[in-house]
């Protein structure tokens, strides 16, 4: 181990932390993450490698699952429930749900359980807490790619030709992590005070695909619903990733503006509310 | 002239017992403010159980001093060392720390079990805040130190636990903060490997950082820290050099054991069986106050069973301990005797000692009683066991300046190249 150097005659500025009991809501400290973003960085890494360590398809399980879910779906939905699907190949307009749908409620998830999971972690070691659901966030990022990938052979088994609408999906793909990041600082904090959350969690995300656009087109909503169901995010996530990748596509963008607002405020007071957790995460877990 | 380190002011940690054990579920909260709710006319109200872990704490560390703290379970060592290294909130006072802070609460924190000692060596260093080129610089220092080359590309699920905790203590071992708090980390391993970490702790001290240790083992605070804090039900009960502290602590521990047994609150295990007394004896069964160096010696243990029930498979043991609370050994029913032992209704244990191999000086006492593997009656520091300094080897001399109570005897005897006939065997021990 190489010394370091206390010089006394070139004394080094050393960093200052004073700890003390918090005090006011708005001490969000964000720059806290950046000084810890290798630590992001290497969690994110963790994540997508352990999941598909000692798994004999490795990440193509990330492509298998949604195409077998497509498949699944298809029959039963198209083929023999007749649901329609705007005039597009129903494979191609089911998919492209799914593909923020296979995302948002596998982030939620893992987002939701990143706290009491790494337990041990939390009353060991300090790091921003706020890393565990914003990694757990990104991580399942890869394998929305890969989904995605998944979702260019079957356009061009359908022949669909994307257009410049494709270059805007990061963006929406963006807009599915923020809302995920925004519901997983709620679910994550108070599932550590309340392991009701582990039963409710699972319950609310399997129901939460039929209340967003997945499996139907919102023009099969009743005209009268749509101003409340358009207050669901997940809405306009699915619209916007429809409306990337299949051409000729339509969507009311009026429906989606007054989610983003909802977006943003549940943003905002998540990470109000996972601060103000957060002083007592290692006293309650 | 020396800068300060770490100046901790009034420091104080509250803890509500029934908040965070009780209302783990929403209902029991909401039973809960219900409760609370229909009490509130009546007037009674359950007062909140609660306790403060570590109160008013005051204390200084400047730069590249090395801290030992001391105390018993529950002292609040732990909490102290958490608020330290940020990882739970203080509820009055502050604490002002100059410098980059790593803390080892436990070893191996955040390794996970399905990725290779490589990928883990990565994952933990940046747990604890070590920079990736930083590992990478150090990534061979690391496996060389920890000695499981051959299996680096193993998923450390299928290391021994020896090789887990030897990697990941290598990893700590390699970070560079100006600040170093470890607790009790050192009781793993096995006793080279101990003395590797022992090394590798004086190396860091003496390289100009500041080091806080916790640990119950005399012996390393003494050897490593210049100054230490007694901590006592969470106040600071003694600071100062290192051995005066101790010794407070060693008197400390001589109060509670001067404690009748049946009053002793800080027992663990079942309680079906219990202890009563610890009596000294001599050989010839009289009852005896302090025991001898090289003479028999009878410790009983008397005991008390539950009603009119009846224990099968127990095991008793007493073991004796150092006056630097270090474990010297065991005796136990089970190791001499392999047939099954029933205890029922009241009595009384012997362990007979011939020859005592113990120097002059006061040594502890900690007795175990348990039955078919389930821990009846355990107590540490039981009793203290003062031993009377005599002349163990028969030849007029006894045991050198700093032995007392510290250490066993063993027949032994020496030869020299100059003459080799075997003139120095004890006298004693030839007779026998």
């Amino acid at each position: 181990m190489s010394v370091i150097n206390i010089d006394q005659r070139h004394p080094v500025v050393l960093p200052h932390v004073r700890i003390q009991p918090a005090k006011g809501l708005l001490d969000l400290d964000l720059a806290s993450l950046w000084q810890y973003r290798e630590l992001i960085h290497i969690l994110v890494w963790r994540d997508v490698t352990v999941r598909y360590k000692q798994t004999l398809l490795g990440v193509a399980w990330a492509m298998f699952q949604p195409v077998a879910t497509m498949l699944i779906f298809t029959v039963v939905f198209s083929v023999m429930g007749k649901i329609p699907s705007d005039g597009f190949p129903y494979p191609v307009f089911l998919y492209a749900g799914l593909l923020p749908w296979f995302y948002i409620s596998q982030a939620l998830s893992r987002g939701g359980t990143s706290l009491v999971g790494e337990a041990p972690l939390i009353s060991k070691v300090y790091f921003p807490r706020l890393i565990l659901p914003l990694s757990a966030t990104i991580a399942p990022l890869v394998d929305l790619f890969l989904a995605f990938i998944a979702f260019l052979g079957l356009m061009a088994w359908f022949e669909v030709v994307p257009t410049w609408r494709i270059l805007l999906l990061p963006v929406f793909a963006g807009l599915a992590a923020m809302i995920t990041l925004a519901a997983g600082l709620w679910v994550s904090a108070l599932y550590v005070r309340y392991r009701d959350v582990g039963h409710i969690l699972p319950m609310f995300i399997q129901l939460g695909m039929f209340v967003s656009p997945i499996l139907y087109p919102v023009s099969k909503v009743p005209e009268s619903w749509r101003a409340i169901y358009a207050l669901n995010p997940v809405v306009s996530v699915v619209e916007g990733f429809r409306w990337a990748l299949i051409p000729g596509f339509q969507v009311d963008f009026s429906m989606v503006l007054p989610s983003l607002g909802i977006v943003v405020v549940v943003l905002i007071g998540g990470l109000i509310y996972f601060r103000s957790m957060e002083r007592t995460f290692a006293d309650v877990i | 002239m020396s800068t300060v380190a770490i100046r901790a002011e009034g420091l104080s940690k509250h803890y509500r017992l029934g908040a965070a054990v009780q209302h783990n579920t929403l209902r029991d909260q909401v039973m809960h403010r219900l409760k609370a709710l229909t009490q509130w006319g009546s007037g009674r109200s359950e007062p909140d159980p609660s306790f403060w872990a570590v109160k008013d704490v005051s204390f200084e560390v400047n730069q590249g001093e090395v801290l030992g703290i001391i105390g018993h379970n529950g002292a609040g060592k732990s909490t102290l060392l958490k608020i330290l290294s940020r990882i739970t909130q203080p509820t009055k006072g502050t604490v002002d720390i100059y410098g980059r802070v790593s803390s080892l609460l436990e070893v191996g924190t955040g390794f996970h079990s399905e990725l290779t000692g490589r990928e883990n060596i990565f994952l933990n260093a940046a747990m604890l805040g070590m920079r990736r080129d930083e590992v990478r610089r150090k990534f061979d220092e690391i496996v060389a130190f920890s000695g499981v080359e051959d299996f680096i590309d193993t998923p450390v699920k299928r290391y021994s636990s020896g090789m887990y905790v030897r990697l990941a203590f290598a990893v700590a071992a390699h970070l560079e903060p100006e600040i170093l708090i470890v607790d009790e980390v050192l009781a793993v391993g096995d006793a080279s490997f101990q003395q590797k970490c022992l090394g590798k702790m004086e190396e860091v001290s003496r390289s100009g950082r500041t080091v806080l240790i916790v640990s119950h083992n005399m012996g390393i605070i003494e050897g490593l820290c210049e100054r230490a804090i007694l901590l006592e039900k969470g106040r600071v009960a003694k600071i100062g050099k290192t051995q005066t502290v101790v010794e407070g602590y060693a008197d400390a521990i001589r109060s509670q054991a001067s404690m009748p047994i049946g009053a002793r609150p800080d027992r663990v295990g079942l309680g079906e069986i219990l202890l009563t007394e610890i009596d000294l004896l001599d050989k010839d069964r009289h009852s005896i106050a302090a025991a001898m160096t090289g003479r028999d010696v009878i410790i009983r243990m008397h005991y008390r069973c539950a009603d009119g029930r009846e224990f099968r498979n127990c095991r008793v043991s007493i073991s004796v301990n150092g006056r630097k609370g270090q474990d010297l050994f065991v005796l136990s029913t089970d190791i001499v005797d392999p047939a099954p032992l029933t205890l029922r209704g009241t009595g009384y244990v012997d362990f007979i000692v011939p020859d005592l191999p113990l120097t002059g000086g006061a040594y502890f006492l900690q007795s175990y009683i348990e039955s078919n593997g389930h821990a009846q009656d355990w107590i540490k520091n039981v009793a203290p066991f003062s031993v009377l300094d005599a002349d163990y080897y028969g030849t007029g001399n006894l045991c050198p300046p700093g032995w007392e109570a510290n250490g066993v005897l063993v027949r032994y005897r020496w030869e020299s190249s100059d003459n080799l006939q075997g003139r120095t065997l004890p006298f004693r021990a030839r007779e026998k």
